[in-house]
């Protein structure tokens, strides 16, 4: 089919179906598939997991959803989106396809307390543990298009949603790669969602506490310092634990952190990032780097 | 003379095609350009992560591109020799090589935007520094002082690769507002840009410092299109400070998002990968401390935003390949963008920006 003329006719099937509006959240028949993560969330001796069902979820599959394993995931996929599990490390994440109309749906309301309540009543309800909530953070999804001589000071973008993204923390204690994220468009469909929120080893909490307790008073927090090298030590810091994240079936490790972010001023005018260190002022390698994995890979040959 | 019109006409006579390649380059380690003073950022994981995590799962449609890290990427990977007319630019094999779908460049950059003129309204900022020009923005401060901030103005972005890299002709700064470097022009699209007919990307990733600015995106990106449909790009938004920084799971955020559902929309995809970095990954908004209550982090320092982009020659289609054009799309060409007299954007941002909007 001709290239334009194919997207004329998409369009045209997206507007047609927004105007005809959307079906059910969750057909009640989709069953959660065979290799259902249950029992991940208890896996380990510390902090209780949560897994995040598709039987709990109230994403908008569309009718008569069907399940199938693919690319590794278990999955719940309707006429209107795919709702996946990971079933190694029990993230589970839900997407809508490109061509359902309520991608293009504004917010559930544009009060945004309002909607990170709504947001938390959700997640309360499928289960997620209360007394691990850390900071409710919410992203702000915005929409624009113009000619080429519009920026986007001529045009007025569009609030086109918000993402609440509740994070974790452990005894006050904060557990960056643990959230549980949702978008809920205005009809009250939850149209985005992604969980990942592992059972925890009793170790890396106690590690985390103990380095908390390290820094609480000014000369432990000197003492801890002055391990770091030179150019973090004016750097601003927090105790966190870090942990591998939703898509690492390697092995999951977890461990207390003390989070330096450096600046790029330190990096000789290069970008900032996050570096982690333990007790000891040992630099540990976060799981999110793949760092063994990518050791093996090599550069393409040139010609 | 000779030698590079006969290289590049036959460059350009090369049936070429998006495909299911997906390529990566990044760098990590930076020196001066005898190799020393060097310096590092992790850029390679987080090129790698997404590399990786389109490729190496049982059934998936991609294939590997090309992959160069650290001295083994050339400023002259990114560049058309066909806008150029020089030989040694070779994007044709490189990042924008026929057959490949996606490519993903994780590079420093350079925040050269900015001033720090104080402004309350755009219409004050009219005193372009040297290399900067044009009517200026005012950028809000951002939350909760979003009543006035400073001037940005229009200046080229950059992607910067290590100044020893082997195959530099740049210096290692590849200049992506100037025209040269275009991506994703194929039989489809013609040579409307005046690339030639020989690339391959539809969609593209670009992490660098300060990779665009509100008030400019169409000067600064628009020129990077020669066929591509998306582009998923960093914009920092607030001028002192904020900043991309490193986020490996940026990489993985985005991939996860193809194992999910291959019939997703890519550039929601890229807008929604933010929820997956750890909201700790950069300083809060917008002060750059750790407390977080007027947002930041996300990958990004500061207030800022990821950003999907795209043109072409109308706007239903900009807006169409904007919203949907899916995984399974971007490796074949019949949705290749026609031309850039319109554009369409989506953000999401690591703060309020409706409540506090970029521009004053």
């Amino acid at each position: 089919m001709n290239t334009n003329l194919h997207k004329v006719w998409l369009i045209a099937v997206a507007a047609g179906a927004l105007a005809a509006g959307c079906g059910p959240v969750v057909e009640p028949g989709a069953e959660a598939p065979a290799s259902s993560t249950a029992g991940l969330a208890a896996l380990r001796d510390g902090p209780r997991g949560y897994v995040h069902a598709a039987s709990a979820s109230r994403f908008l599959l569309g009718p008569g959803a069907q399940s199938k394993r693919e690319f590794g995931l278990d999955k719940v996929v309707g006429p209107e989106g795919v709702f996946a599990t990971n079933p190694v490390t029990g993230a589970s994440r839900a997407i809508l396809n490109a061509t359902s109309p309520a991608l293009l749906k504004g917010p559930f309301t544009t009060d945004k307390a309002a909607y990170e309540a709504h947001v938390m009543e959700y997640f309360k309800t499928t289960g997620l543990p209360q007394d691990q909530i850390g900071l409710v953070r919410t992203l702000t999804m915005m929409e624009a298009a113009g000619d080429a001589a519009q920026t986007v000071r001529d045009v007025k973008p569009r609030l086109a949603g918000y993402t609440t993204v509740i994070t974790r923390a452990i005894d006050g204690i904060p557990v960056p790669d643990s959230f549980a994220a949702a978008r809920i468009d205005e009809d009250d469909e939850v149209v985005m969602e992604w969980v990942y929120w592992p059972s925890l080893p009793k170790r890396a909490v106690d590690e985390a506490q103990r380095l908390r307790a390290s820094v609480a008073d000014e000369a432990g927090r000197k003492a801890m310092v002055d391990r770091l090298p030179a150019e973090l030590r004016a750097a601003p810091s927090e105790v966190t634990i870090r942990h591998s994240d939703f898509d690492d079936e390697s092995g999951f490790r977890a461990f207390g952190s003390l989070d330096v972010h450096e600046d790029a001023a330190s990096r000789g005018g290069l970008r900032g990032g996050t570096r982690h260190f333990d007790g000891f002022g040992k630099e540990m390698i976060h799981p999110n780097r793949r760092a063994e994995a990518h050791a093996a890979l090599r550069d393409t040959p040139r010609r | 003379m000779k030698d590079w019109v006969v290289l590049t006409a036959a460059l350009a006579a090369l049936p070429a095609a998006a495909g299911t390649g997906v390529s990566a380059e990044a760098v990590d380690v930076y020196c001066n350009s005898s190799g020393t003073g060097c310096s590092s950022i992790i850029c390679i994981d987080e090129a790698d992560n997404y590399r990786d995590g389109l490729l190496y799962w049982p059934g998936t449609i991609f294939t590997p591109g090309v992959r160069y890290t650290n001295k083994s990427v050339y400023d002259t990977d990114f560049v058309d020799p066909q806008k150029t007319g020089h030989a040694y630019d070779n994007d044709t094999y490189n990042f924008d090589k026929a057959g490949n779908g996606t490519a993903y460049v994780c590079l420093h950059g350079t925040c050269n935007d900015t001033t720090t003129q104080f402004c309350t309204a755009s219409a004050q900022c009219t005193n372009p520094p040297a290399g900067m020009s044009g009517q200026g923005s005012c950028i809000s401060a951002g939350p909760p002082f979003g009543w006035w901030g400073w001037c940005a103005y229009d200046a080229d972005r950059y992607l910067i690769t290590t100044a020893d890299a082997y195959g530099n002709h740049y210096g290692g700064w590849i200049n992506y507002s100037n025209g040269n470097v275009r991506w994703g022009e194929s039989p489809s699209t013609g040579n409307w840009a005046g690339a030639g007919t020989n690339g391959g990307i539809n969609f593209g990733l670009l992490s660098n410092s300060c990779g665009t600015r509100p008030g400019f995106w169409y000067s600064q990106l628009a020129p990077l299109f020669s066929g591509m449909t998306v582009l998923g790009i960093i914009m920092p938004v607030t001028p002192q400070g904020a900043d991309d920084v490193d986020a490996p799971a940026r990489g993985t955020a985005l991939a996860n998002a193809y194992k999910v559902n291959p019939n997703g929309s890519v550039g929601f995809a890229w807008a929604d990968s933010i929820a997956g970095i750890p909201q700790n990954d950069g300083r809060d908004c917008p002060g750059q401390g750790t407390s977080y209550s007027n947002g930041g982090g996300f990958g990004i320092t500061g207030c800022g935003a990821q950003m999907t982009y795209s043109v072409d020659s109308t706007s239903g289609y900009a807006i169409w390949n904007r919203d949907t054009e899916t995984w399974q799309q971007i490796t074949g060409d019949s949705y290749d963008s026609m031309g850039n007299n319109y554009w369409a954007a989506r953000w999401h941002c690591n703060y309020d920006c409706n409540a506090f909007p970029f521009t004053l």
